[in-house]
């Protein structure tokens, strides 16, 4: 009996006791009042949706069907990067890729929206300046992921509450807003984040003239997508119908004007064109991108070498944009500049007015009267890095009696090329002539014997972004840190420069081109304006479906000039509606340079790429498709965009 | 126990049948058919397809699949799930055409299509010179209110027997002979329904291969899926070379914008290289005559053949001459100046006599002898898009000179054409 009642007594202390303590608050779990109650929780919580805009940088893997925007940081993101995948760079891995990777962020989207819904409950634990901020802040950053959506999809359904996921089923399948619609939502977000956001500086953070700079980006692409898409042909596609894919042209001129005017906020703000390193005008634009400080950014997205371990904090650029291993300690270049960016920007002539070939003392040489801001984009012959000098030389002709076209773009078969008077080789390999003895390629390559990695391919290195203070040793995979220019106040220059000359405002166009050329150290600065129309365009001479003025056609390249390699060329042939005019059979050429054993002289040869690639886009590219997972999930995403 | 054995129950009946779905077995095929001709539309293989929706089940809406149209215009798919489907030939050079509704597929079903294409290649031809290919069509569009823009014409030639833009010889001595046009068939063609002959070529073939030829033509719809030529075989003989002593296009050389010069002023003036004469003169210009760079300095060369007498103070330019002077076989040829085509600084300006003259020799004659000539034409007056030529015949291998005699004594006189060419017509 009593040891049955000490039974009872235990029995009932645990059942009494030990479910006191279960409704304590979890430790080291953050709930909605951490989080949203005070500045740093929003900071905290900010800081996951910042990890995840879509923002083009060093890791974004633009052909990969599973996460382009890689989380996991993977190395080969250098070999397909967004430059490789639209020709902007020449390489041998990856071709255009129409099809997109399915980008559906709405659960970011939803988490923007929760802060938008909830944040007002705190409103007494801010001061005013302070609480319309952070509620500036995340429709920013809300705009920013609609503008990733916007990009690729046209019209996408606007979600501005919080679902319910249990609610009605009708109202969780959201249908698709129209394209007009979707960009002038991005363009009400970014002006309520301009009108709440303070101009207060935090390095990788938003504020007012921030908020301003993705405003002028977006409003570009809507006015150009606005004015352009009616050459597309898509007036019989269901989704074009129904203004989901496309807009009416006489829309155009209103997100131009709001360009403009994004473009002048900005230039309120404490931005100035990058010029500390002057007066060497090429490595200050090299450096324009590497100084931390740098007066001309407007974001950065930061990396960070002392983060543990191989996480998205570190990027692996340099490894894969010098050649090893003098200059790299891993695979070595990937992505090479072709001849047909290089002829954009002011070089010595290669060949003469009467068609021979120039001849050159020294391969450096053709530095020579270089536009500053191209030897600030690209590595050449002669140029030192990590303290090695780069040595690019693809062959050796015994003699070069003709003019250039008789290479035939470096054809075997040509006659010049023909039973020996051409030498070409592989990495150290010499050869005799006349009882001298000479390399037949540069130390850098080009290597006939190897392909597409580590080898110099042209006559050029990418320049732009690379880190020259590190040591080849450290130069390896996942060991580079140098931050991505999310928006400079040049991209800005050259947002407003284009919107102006859409809107006729042409003079005060070229005022913003002055200024960009200037600091790029062009000859010619300010070029007349030119109102001559042209459908055709510069690189790869293409067959527009529509005329511009040349001076438009010329603000178009100076952002190729200016912009290359920093992710913008393939989304501007998008908005331009000439991409699949652009690559259609876009063969890159190449310069190859060459010794002249007779003559003891260097000349230059515009060749075909060695393994004739060629790139080539469909109209489908303009819009990617609605993800077919999301389509059976909401039918209301119907129909789907054009092509598909 | 009871429990182990419901397992092995389980776990033994579960994997017996991989699938109890029986594999899709319902056959569709048929011909997708041109209006114009009523034979099956000339196509590449797998360039576009027919859109299939399944309609027996309702519930949502289906997802279209695609069926590969082959290259003789026949499609056939005999994989597919028998019920309801909506058919639609759709992606190809042909105007859009209406969804099939209803088409019920059980076994083995024939559905052809209609379509009418947007264009149609006529008058194709092949011909083989040693080791150069010349084809040549003519483009009809019966249809043409609301005819996109005309993009290309493009060669397609392949080793076997599938040719077409899924299937050629990608290389750039055949895609730089496309012609591109990216223009309405207006401004193309004009008012009539049928082109003239374009000439795609030539293009280099290799001795002893069997090539599979054919052209397309496409408009800037959509799509831009091209309308094909029938293919043609061509087979190469193997001892086949070029003739050495083959007519070039055009006997003059450096004859077309952008001109290239030898020696200049490094700012505008110079002369042109490549066998171009000047007499005395015609070398205004710091002694140097017949390159004109433009106003804009050295680094915007327009890099055009000019001359001119502008202001009242410069020397003026009488009997003036500009010319080359060739070595030609004998018959007919065409000496041809034009002032349409491609030079940023065209212009034809003034009033005074210019001539462009053939002769004899090794020099051209004053304006006052040119009845001496073989052939000549007064050019003064003609304007921006305008061409001139002249026609002479030669009984026995000549030497003869052609290029320009004028008179420039007044102000404001110049010329700076497009492109010259002299060329053997018979």
């Amino acid at each position: 009996m009593k040891k049955k009642f000490l039974i009872y007594v235990a029995l009932l202390g645990t059942v009494v006791f030990s479910c006191q303590d279960l409704n304590l608050e979890p430790k080291g779990m953050l709930g909605e009042p951490e989080l949203f109650g005070n500045e740093f929780g929003v900071k905290k919580y900010f800081a996951g949706l910042y990890n995840y805009l879509p923002i083009e940088d060093f890791l974004y893997y633009g052909t990969n069907s599973d996460n382009a925007y890689r989380p996991d940081n993977y190395w080969e993101a250098g070999k397909n990067s967004l430059g490789n995948m639209s020709g902007e760079f020449f390489n041998t891995w990856v071709g255009v890729d129409n099809d997109g990777f399915a980008y559906w962020p709405y659960d970011r989207i939803r988490e923007v929206n929760t802060f938008i819904e909830n944040f007002p409950t705190y409103r007494s634990n801010y001061t005013d300046i302070e609480f319309n901020k952070l509620l500036g802040e995340a429709h920013f950053l809300r705009a920013f992921f609609y503008f990733g959506l916007a990009k690729r999809y046209g019209g996408v359904p606007i979600v501005k509450e919080v679902q319910n996921p249990l609610g009605d089923v009708e109202t969780l399948n959201v249908p698709r807003n129209t394209e007009y619609d979707t960009w002038k939502f991005i363009y009400e977000d970014l002006r309520f984040a301009i009108d709440n956001m303070t101009g207060s500086n935090e390095a990788g953070r938003a504020n007012r003239y921030v908020a301003a700079a993705l405003l002028s980006r977006t409003m570009l692409y809507a006015g150009s997508i606005a004015k352009y898409s009616q050459y597309l042909g898509f007036q019989n596609e269901a989704a074009t119908q129904a203004g989901l894919a496309g807009m009416d042209a006489a829309q155009a001129n209103e997100f131009f004007q709001y360009c403009v005017d994004a473009g002048k906020t900005v230039q309120e703000g404490p931005y100035a064109l990058y010029t500390r390193g002057y007066p060497d005008k090429a490595t200050n634009f090299a450096n324009l991108f590497l100084d931390a400080s740098s007066s001309e950014s407007i974001l950065i997205k930061d990396y960070d070498m002392t983060s543990p371990g191989n996480n998205r904090l570190r990027h692996s650029y340099d490894a894969l944009m010098c050649p090893q291993p003098d200059m790299s300690s891993f695979v070595g270049a990937e992505s090479y500049p072709p001849l047909d960016f290089m002829e954009l920007y002011e070089m010595p002539a290669y060949t003469n007015p009467n068609g021979t070939p120039v001849r050159f003392n020294s391969r450096s040489d053709l530095r020579n009267g270089m536009e500053p801001r191209m030897r600030g984009t690209m590595y050449f012959d002669g140029d030192v890095l990590r303290g090695k000098t780069f040595s690019i030389q693809r062959g050796i002709y015994r003699s070069y009696n003709g003019l250039a076209s008789a290479a035939q773009g470096g054809s075997n078969a040509a006659p010049i090329n023909s039973g020996g008077n051409r030498i070409l080789g592989g990495r150290g390999w010499t050869t005799e002539i006349a009882g001298v003895t000479y390399n037949i390629t540069g130390a850098h390559g080009h290597f006939d014997d190897q392909g597409g990695e580590n080898n110099g391919w042209g006559a050029a290195f990418v320049r732009k972004y690379v880190n020259p203070d590190m040591a080849t040793s450290d130069v390896r995979e996942y060991r580079s840190d140098q931050h991505w220019v999310v928006f400079r106040l040049g991209e800005i220059y050259l947002n407003t420069a284009e919107a102006l000359y859409e809107l006729g405002q042409r003079t005060e166009a070229f005022d913003y081109i002055e200024l960009i050329r200037d600091r790029a150290g062009a000859q010619v600065v300010r070029p007349a304006i030119d109102m001559a129309l042209t459908n055709i365009g510069t690189v790869n001479a293409a067959n527009y479906p529509y005329s511009v003025e040349k001076s438009l056609q010329f603000i178009r390249d100076e952002r190729a000039r200016e912009l290359y390699g920093e992710n913008h060329w393939w989304w501007d042939l998008r908005r331009w509606r000439t991409a699949d005019q652009v690559l259609n059979q876009f063969r890159h050429r190449v310069l190859s340079s060459y010794y002249v054993a007779n003559e003891g002289k260097y000349i230059f040869l515009a060749e075909d790429n060695r393994y004739n690639r060629s790139w080539t886009a469909s109209k489908q590219c303009y819009y990617e498709p609605i993800p077919w997972g999301e389509i059976g999930k909401n039918s209301n995403l119907l129909p789907q965009n054009p092509l598909y | 126990m009871y429990l182990i054995l419901g397992v092995t129950l389980m776990s033994v009946t579960s994997c017996l049948k991989t699938d109890n779905w029986d594999a899709p077995d319902v056959r569709v095929h048929g011909r997708v058919i041109d209006s114009y001709t009523g034979e099956n539309l000339l196509s590449s293989q797998g360039d576009w397809g027919i859109r299939i929706w399944e309609r027996t089940w309702t519930e949502t809406v289906p997802n279209p699949q695609s069926l590969s149209v082959k290259q003789d215009g026949s499609y056939n798919n005999d994989k597919l799930f028998s019920g309801t489907y909506d058919m639609l030939p759709y992606g190809g050079p042909f105007w859009p055409v209406d969804t099939v509704k209803g088409v019920n597929l059980n076994g083995s079903t024939q559905q052809d299509f209609t379509v009418t294409p947007y264009l149609r290649l006529t008058d194709f031809e092949v011909s083989l010179n040693g080791l150069k290919l010349v084809l040549k069509c003519r483009l009809n569009a019966p249809i043409r209110g609301g005819l996109p823009n005309l993009v290309e014409i493009k060669p397609f030639l392949s080793l076997t027997t599938f040719a077409g833009a899924t299937n050629f010889i990608d290389i750039p001595e055949y895609n730089n002979q496309r012609k591109q046009i990216n223009k309405s068939w207006l401004e193309e063609v004009g008012v009539a329904e049928t082109s003239g002959v374009y000439t795609i070529g030539p293009l280099p073939v290799k001795a002893g291969y069997t090539y599979y030829v054919r052209l397309g033509a496409n408009v800037n719809d959509a799509n831009r899926k091209y309308n094909y030529t029938e293919i043609v075989k061509v087979e190469v003989p193997a001892d086949a070379q070029n003739d050495p002593n083959e007519v070039p296009d055009n006997f003059l050389a450096n004859a077309q914008w952008p001109f290239s010069r030898s020696e200049w002023d490094n700012n505008r003036w110079g002369n042109l290289s490549g066998g171009w004469v000047t007499n005395a003169a015609m070398r205004t210009r710091d002694g140097r005559g017949g390159y004109d760079g433009g106003w804009e300095g050295p680094d915007n060369d327009k890099k055009s053949l000019g001359f001119e007498r502008w202001g009242g103070g410069e020397t003026p330019i009488e009997n003036g001459k500009l010319y080359q002077t060739i070595d030609l076989p004998a018959g007919s040829f065409r000496f041809t100046l034009s002032f349409a085509g491609e030079n940023p600084i065209i212009s034809n300006a003034g009033g005074d006599p210019r001539y462009i003259a053939v002769a004899a020799g090794e020099t051209l004659p004053d304006i006052g002898n040119l009845a001496s000539a073989l052939a000549s034409a007064g050019f003064a007056g003609v304007d921006n898009d305008g061409v001139v030529s002249v026609d002479f015949s030669l009984s026995a291998p000549t030497k003869v000179s052609a290029g320009f005699v004028v008179n420039f004594t007044g102000n404001e006189q110049n010329v700076r054409p497009s492109w010259l060419k002299l060329e053997k017509i018979d």
